[in-house]
């Protein structure tokens, strides 16, 4: 019995689990990649003529810096806040398609974000700087909805970073900028304001029952003044012990199986690291 | 009715016990008696107000009969005496056991009340003066910040009396069985699998036991509500305090006795009626008889729970069966001081006990409303302000 209820809540947890990184996990499918590039249209943003042009584009710049340079769109509605975080897990969780070295510029059509990311060797060449730098190159193409266009500028800076090396006083802050939800703008811009606006009605409530609780207790305290005096039978009795005696009856032995329990996140690809990242 | 009245050897005035000393102190002229001294002194007399125990036993067959027959006794049955000191007729319960004359102040102990079978085996003298059980009562108050303002003044005392009040203790020693089931429980791990070990034992126990000092209350329940009405008899005579207490609810009293409990039982000494000169005493009104089951009941429990205490190591321990035989029970009807405090307020009187031993109050004390609205508004307050913090912080 201890061992199906057992199970059951390991398969449970499990699942939760599951269904936690299937949300980042799932929808990923290469279009076409290979150690040098990758091209995951979703978002079908990118007609067939224009398709091999830039898979040729970025397999040039990726053999020319030794990094995979992906180009991802989507439709997965994340918000500004959660790209970052969102799109790592995607990267993790799909190591099969992307390399260790690798520079990532997604695409997220139904919110209108975007982010790059940054992967192993890579990270060290795209410092704030260089990222505010990349954002600027890449406006004048999103703000048209020109994200072919886009994706080559990406590539062509992303070699002229590679190009300069690695800056010897460059920051890596992660930053968002960028296509944010009200929300999100009011939590960046006044954070106590967005926390009174989204969550003040429950503070509120909780406070109310702390002076509730204060209050009852108070009155309860004082209704009933004092504690009834209890009889301590410690100190009111002796016992002297004549006959102790204990048998055994009977034993049982029950057992469950233990689950690994520590889900490794990411793929088959081991450990990785992450850079910095821009959404915009 | 034949009274008791302790007086001055010296100059003949109303002699009253003495909490703080221990001792019989005269205000008039100022002379100190050792108890022992007013017990030699008084001796005789005592012993002739147990010709008048039949006052006592009449009263005590009257309420059987009236039990007996399903008819009523009336609780709040008064017996009139004369003052031995101005003459006055005064009114008493038919529990009161020692009192004092509202008309000239003097203590007065209705001794045949406390004579022969009613009379207490034992007695815990006072030994919180007048004054130091209004600092107990006023240091309680000290501690509460919701009074209301111009609650804690000893200006609205409205009467105060030390009470020495009836209680049953008894003492057992007897010889208790118990047979229980325990079990045994052991964890340990293999490979991806983890086992649990369940061993039950049956657990034999025997054991000799004295249990010392159960205590209960020999009061009976009065029925019916407080009345305050200012027009009664027994107010008129001064009876404010005890009036209030005799006619509240069973409930009430018996949980603000409860709660000024515990009582330090070694300090109790052999009763002398002179202990209770100055203060008013109840009778007990209930027997031994009636309370016996409770108390053997209590006494398993208690039992069962010192065995099961030699059963450790175990866990869900069972009890399967238990007996025991009892060697010996000692019961000692003794008389508990208790300063009983009536505190006009607004118009309402409230009781308050103070034990007039170790001077643990009780009694329910008004809240200011205002006061505790405008706290609970800072509590509150102060629990947003945090949240609201620890969300700026984690949110």
């Amino acid at each position: 019995m201890i061992k199906t209820r057992i199970s059951v809540k390991i398969s449970a947890a499990a699942l939760v689990l599951l269904l936690l990184f299937s949300s980042a996990a799932t929808a990923f499918a290469a279009t076409d990649y290979n150690s040098y590039y990758l091209i995951s249209d979703e978002a079908d943003l990118f007609a067939g003529s224009s398709f091999d042009g830039l898979s040729e584009k970025l397999e040039t710049v990726g053999k020319h810096t030794g990094w995979q340079i992906a180009v991802v769109t989507t439709n997965d509605n994340v918000g500004s806040s959660q790209m970052d975080s969102y799109y790592n897990r995607v990267y993790d969780n799909n190591r099969s398609y992307f390399e260790s070295d690798c520079v990532m510029f997604v695409i997220d059509n139904a919110s209108g974000n975007r982010i790059i990311l940054t992967h192993g060797d890579a990270e060290a060449y795209f410092t704030d700087q260089r990222m505010s730098d990349m954002k600027s190159a890449l406006k004048p193409y999103l703000s048209s909805g020109d994200m072919l266009n886009a994706s080559y500028e990406f590539a062509d800076k992303t070699q002229e970073f590679y190009n300069e090396g690695i800056p010897s006083d460059g920051t890596h802050n992660n930053h968002v900028e960028g296509t944010e939800t009200a929300d999100d703008k009011l939590k960046r811009e006044n954070k106590l304001l967005y926390v009174l606006k989204k969550w003040g009605w429950l503070m509120g409530l909780i406070a109310i029952a702390a002076g509730g609780i204060f209050a009852g207790v108070n009155v309860g305290r004082y209704k009933f003044n004092g504690k009834s005096g209890t009889y301590d039978l410690d100190k009111n009795s002796t016992m002297k012990v004549l006959d102790s005696r204990d048998q055994f009856l009977h034993k049982s032995t029950t057992s469950t199986v233990i689950s690994s329990g520590s889900s490794s996140s990411g793929g088959g690809g081991g450990s990785s690291s992450h850079g910095s990242s821009g959404s915009f | 009715m034949a009274t008791m009245e302790y007086k001055c050897p010296s100059c003949g005035a109303p002699l009253s016990f003495n909490p703080e000393n221990q001792n019989f102190y005269c205000e008039y002229c100022g002379s100190s008696f050792t108890t022992q001294q007013i017990q030699e002194l008084y001796a005789e007399s005592e012993k002739t107000e147990s010709i008048n125990e039949q006052e006592v036993r009449s009263s005590e067959e009257q309420r059987a009969k009236a039990q007996k027959s399903g008819g009523d006794f009336d609780e709040d049955f008064m017996v009139s005496y004369s003052c031995p000191s101005c003459g006055a007729e005064i009114m008493t319960a038919e529990s009161t056991a020692a009192t004092e004359c509202y008309y000239c102040g003097n203590p007065v102990v209705l001794g045949s009340r406390l004579s022969g079978e009613f009379k207490p085996d034992s007695v815990i003298p006072f030994a919180l003066t007048k004054d130091k059980a209004v600092d107990a009562f006023m240091k309680m108050c000290g501690k509460k910040k919701f009074l209301p303002a111009g609650f804690a003044n000893k200006t609205q005392f409205e009467k105060m009396q030390g009470v020495y009040f009836p209680y049953w203790y008894v003492d057992e020693k007897m010889q208790s069985s118990a047979v229980a089931t325990g079990k045994k429980v052991r964890h340990w791990t293999s490979g991806n699998r983890r086992y649990t070990e369940t061993s039950t034992y049956r657990l034999f126990r025997t054991g000799d036991i004295e249990i010392r000092n159960v205590f209960e209350e020999a009061l009976r329940d009065k029925q019916g509500t407080p009345t305050q009405n200012s027009q009664s008899t027994r107010q008129a005579n001064a009876q404010e305090a005890m009036k209030y207490l005799d006619n509240y609810h069973m409930q009430q009293r018996h949980e603000m006795l409860q709660c000024v409990h515990p009582f330090d039982v070694t300090k109790a000494v052999p009763f002398s009626m002179s202990y209770l000169s100055g203060f008013k005493a109840e009778k007990r009104e209930i027997g031994k008889d009636e309370i016996k089951d409770t108390i053997a009941e209590r006494m398993d429990t208690y039992a069962k729970r010192l065995l099961e205490g030699t059963m450790s190591g175990y866990q869900g321990v069972s009890l399967e069966n238990y007996s025991d035989k009892t060697f010996d029970q000692r019961w000692r009807y003794t008389l508990l001081p208790v300063w009983i405090i009536t505190y006009k307020f607004k118009g309402q009187i409230m009781p308050y006990a103070i034990n007039g031993q170790t001077g643990k109050t009780y009694g329910k004390l008004p809240v200011a409303g205002g006061k505790l609205a405008l706290w609970g508004a800072i509590v509150a307050l102060i629990v947003f302000v945090i949240a609201v913090l620890g969300g700026m912080l984690f949110l």
